[in-house]
C-alpha cells in the first residue's frame, strides 16, 4: 500500500525550526558586530579625513606665512600673503604691460620687470587665526583690504584639541591635534610645520 | 496531490537578503578604502611637487646660469623629470616651470632692482604622465638677490645667503 506524504512530521520540522532559528542568531550576531565594527571604522575614517584635511590648511598656511604670532596654548595666529587661486602671477606683482607685439604669444612676450618688488605689502597681508572652539576647530581670516575676503569656517568639527609651540625662530612649530574618533575614543597626533617663506 | 514549495521560496529570499547586506557592506568598505587610498596619493603626490621645487632651488642656488637664458625674449622655462623608485619603476613626475618675466638683469648691475622668479612645481603620480592619480601645484617665488640689496627699508640678508624664498603657496 502506498503512503501518501502530505508534509513534515512534527519531529522534522522542530529539528529544521531549531537549526534555522540558531543559524538565523548567530548570523545576527555577526551582522551586528560587523556592522558596529564598520561604523567605528567609518567613524574613524572620518576622523581621519577631518584630521587631515585640518593638517593641511594648517601646513598650507604655516609654509606660507611670512610672521608667525606668538602661540598661545589652543590658538594659533600668523600673517600671509593673499593669492589669487590658478594665478600664477602674485597679486603684488606690478607688471608693465609689454609693447603689442599680437603675433607672438602672451607668454613669450617680454615684459619689462618693476622697479619696484614688496613681496610682503601690507594691503596684501591677511592674519589667519586658528582657535578651538566646543563645535571644533576654526579658521578665521582677518584682511584689511574689502577685496579679499574675511571671515571664519568651521575647519575640523571632531578636533577637540590644539597646542601649539614654537619651535624656533626660522619658523619651525610644533602642532599636537586631537581628534574625536568615536564617542569617547580621543586620538592624539604631533607634527611639526615649517615656515617656507625666508622673512627677515 | 499540490504541493506547495515555500521552502525553496524561504532559502531565496535568504539568500536575497544575506546578497544584499554582504553586498552593502562590501561597499562601504570599499568606499573607505578608496579615500584611505586616494589620501595616500594625494600625500605622494605633494612630495613629488616638494620635489621638483627643491630641484629648482638646489639649481638655482648652484648653477649660474639656470634657467638658460635661452632667447631674450622667452621669460618661462619649463622641464619635466621622472622620478623612479629603488626597482627602477616610474612612480611619477614632477613638472617644473620658471618664469623670469620679474628677473632684470641691468648692465651694469643695479642693486636697486629685484629679481624675482616665480617657481610653479607639479607633481603627478603615476607611470601614465597623461592619466595621473592625483596632481599637486606648488608655488614659490625665489629672490636671486646677492643680499646687498635691501627690500623697502627692511635689514639687508646677509651675504651667505644667495637666495630666499619670498613667497610660498600651495593650490
Amino acid at each position: 500500500m502506498m503512503t501518501m506524504r502530505r508534509g513534515f512530521s512534527l519531529a522534522e520540522v522542530l529539528v529544521t525550526c531549531s537549526l534555522l532559528a540558531l543559524i538565523l542568531g548567530l548570523l545576527a550576531e555577526l551582522v551586528s558586530e560587523y556592522a558596529a565594527a564598520t561604523n567605528f571604522g567609518a567613524a574613524k575614517d572620518q576622523a581621519t579625513a577631518s584630521l587631515e584635511f585640518t593638517i593641511a590648511q594648517l601646513r598650507s598656511d604655516i609654509e606660507a606665512s611670512v610672521e608667525i604670532l606668538p602661540p598661545a596654548g589652543t590658538q594659533l595666529k600668523l600673517r600671509r600673503v593673499h593669492f589669487v587661486p590658478s594665478s600664477f602671477i602674485p597679486p603684488h606683482a606690478t607688471e608693465v604691460p609689454a609693447a603689442p607685439v599680437p603675433p607672438i604669444p602672451l607668454r613669450f612676450r617680454p615684459v619689462t620687470p618693476p622697479a619696484t618688488w614688496e613681496p610682503w605689502p601690507d594691503t596684501q597681508l591677511v592674519e589667519v587665526t586658528y582657535k578651538l572652539e566646543p563645535s571644533g576647530l576654526w579658521r578665521g581670516v582677518d584682511s584689511p583690504s574689502s577685496s579679499f575676503p574675511s571671515g571664519r569656517s568651521l575647519l575640523g568639527a571632531a578636533v577637540r584639541g590644539l597646542q601649539v609651540e614654537s619651535v624656533s625662530v626660522q619658523g619651525l612649530v610644533s602642532l599636537r591635534l586631537s581628534v574625536e574618533e568615536a564617542k569617547g575614543n580621543v586620538r592624539s597626533l604631533n607634527t611639526y610645520c615649517c615656515r617656507m617663506v625666508d622673512h627677515p | 496531490m499540490k504541493r506547495r514549495a515555500f521552502m525553496v521560496m524561504l532559502v531565496m529570499l535568504l539568500s536575497l537578503l544575506l546578497f544584499v547586506m554582504g553586498m552593502g557592506f562590501l561597499g562601504k568598505r570599499s568606499a573607505q578604502y578608496s579615500g584611505a587610498i586616494s589620501r595616500m596619493k594625494a600625500a605622494q603626490a605633494r612630495a613629488l611637487a616638494q620635489a621638483g621645487l627643491e630641484d629648482a632651488r638646489v639649481k638655482l642656488e648652484k648653477d649660474l646660469f639656470f634657467p638658460p637664458p635661452g632667447d631674450r625674449d622667452q621669460t618661462l622655462f619649463s622641464y619635466t623629470e621622472e622620478v623612479k623608485d629603488d626597482a627602477g619603476a616610474i612612480v611619477g613626475y614632477y613638472t617644473v616651470t620658471l618664469d623670469s618675466r620679474y628677473r632684470h638683469a641691468p648692465d651694469p648691475p643695479d642693486e636697486s632692482y629685484p629679481s624675482v622668479i616665480l617657481v610653479e612645481a607639479i607633481g603627478s603620480l603615476g607611470a601614465d604622465s597623461q592619466r595621473p592619480d592625483a596632481v599637486v601645484h606648488l608655488k614659490m617665488e625665489v629672490d636671486l638677490d646677492d643680499g646687498k640689496r635691501n627690500v623697502a627699508g627692511r635689514d639687508p640678508i646677509p651675504p651667505s645667503q644667495p637666495l630666499r624664498v619670498t613667497n610660498y603657496s600651495e593650490e
